[in-house]
């Protein structure tokens, strides 16, 4: 799975590269997040925006991924859009994750 | 000339594997394109087509490869009717005949959302089991 990764002032900005999301990838993406965290990033954005289809076994790699990250940093959710926020909201997953319409919003979001 | 829709009676089949899923994903995407269906109809389709043939490889056919598992999709201007079928397990009736509670969200769940996210964004759904099979039809009204 396509992800790229840069650091912005606190924040790891992880970009995932892929218009899809589902259950073939999911274990990849929960092995490439995790390593993230390994490395010792706290705070991840995690950018949605090129996603235009994700299923709930992503979702279920996304809230592993929550809970790796505790009460240590932050994992926020940004630029959901299309079907992939109705999966966040449908489920009402959109209450646990922090979620922001871009990067640019979660990052502002934190800093105000 | 203005295009007259008619009805169409689709049928696709992919291997029992989850990384085929994306090609059905395409196919449906192609065909809802083609029938100029809007955006969130054609999400909503291709997230119940999804959650269903995830569900049947992951329980029908326990993750076993060389099974098939077949999509019917049929088309009228009225609604799309999806019909999902295997010929692996039976879903156990509590999944398909009973509302679907979602997992609470402050149990930070990770999975167990699939049938009710189908009964959420489908019409009406119905389950029934013949001498082909296991067959799930998820109905989507257009209007």
């Amino acid at each position: 799975m396509k992800l790229s990764t840069h650091v912005q002032g606190e924040f790891t900005i992880a970009v995932i590269g892929e218009t899809r999301m589902d259950a073939a990838v999911a274990p990849e993406l929960k092995h490439q997040i995790s390593q993230l965290l390994n490395d010792g990033a706290t705070r991840i954005v995690l950018d949605l925006s090129a996603v235009t289809f994700m299923d709930s076994s992503s979702l279920g790699a996304l809230v592993s991924l929550l809970k790796m990250v505790g009460n240590r940093g932050d994992l926020i959710i940004a630029g959901s859009k299309g079907i992939v926020a109705d999966l966040f909201k449908l489920t009402r997953m959109d209450r646990v994750f922090r979620m922001a319409d871009s990067v640019d919003a979660a990052l502002g979001a934190v800093a105000a | 000339m203005e295009t007259i829709y008619q009805q169409y009676n689709i049928r696709l089949s992919i291997d029992s594997r989850l990384d085929q899923v994306r090609v059905l994903s395409g196919a449906l995407r192609g065909i809802g394109k083609e029938l100029e269906l809007s955006d969130e109809k054609l999400g909503q389709l291709e997230l119940m087509m999804v959650e269903a043939v995830n569900n049947v490889i992951e329980h029908a056919y326990q993750m076993q490869g060389g099974n098939d598992v077949r999509v019917r999709v049929e088309y009228s201007p009225a609604e799309v009717n999806l019909i999902i079928s295997d010929s692996g397990r039976t879903m156990p009736a509590s999944l398909h005949s009973e509302v679907r509670e979602m997992p609470d969200p402050d149990d930070l769940p990770e999975g167990g959302w699939g049938m009710g996210l189908i009964q959420l964004l489908a019409d009406s759904i119905r389950y029934n089991i013949d001498a082909t099979g296991n067959h799930l039809h998820v109905n989507k009204l257009l209007a």
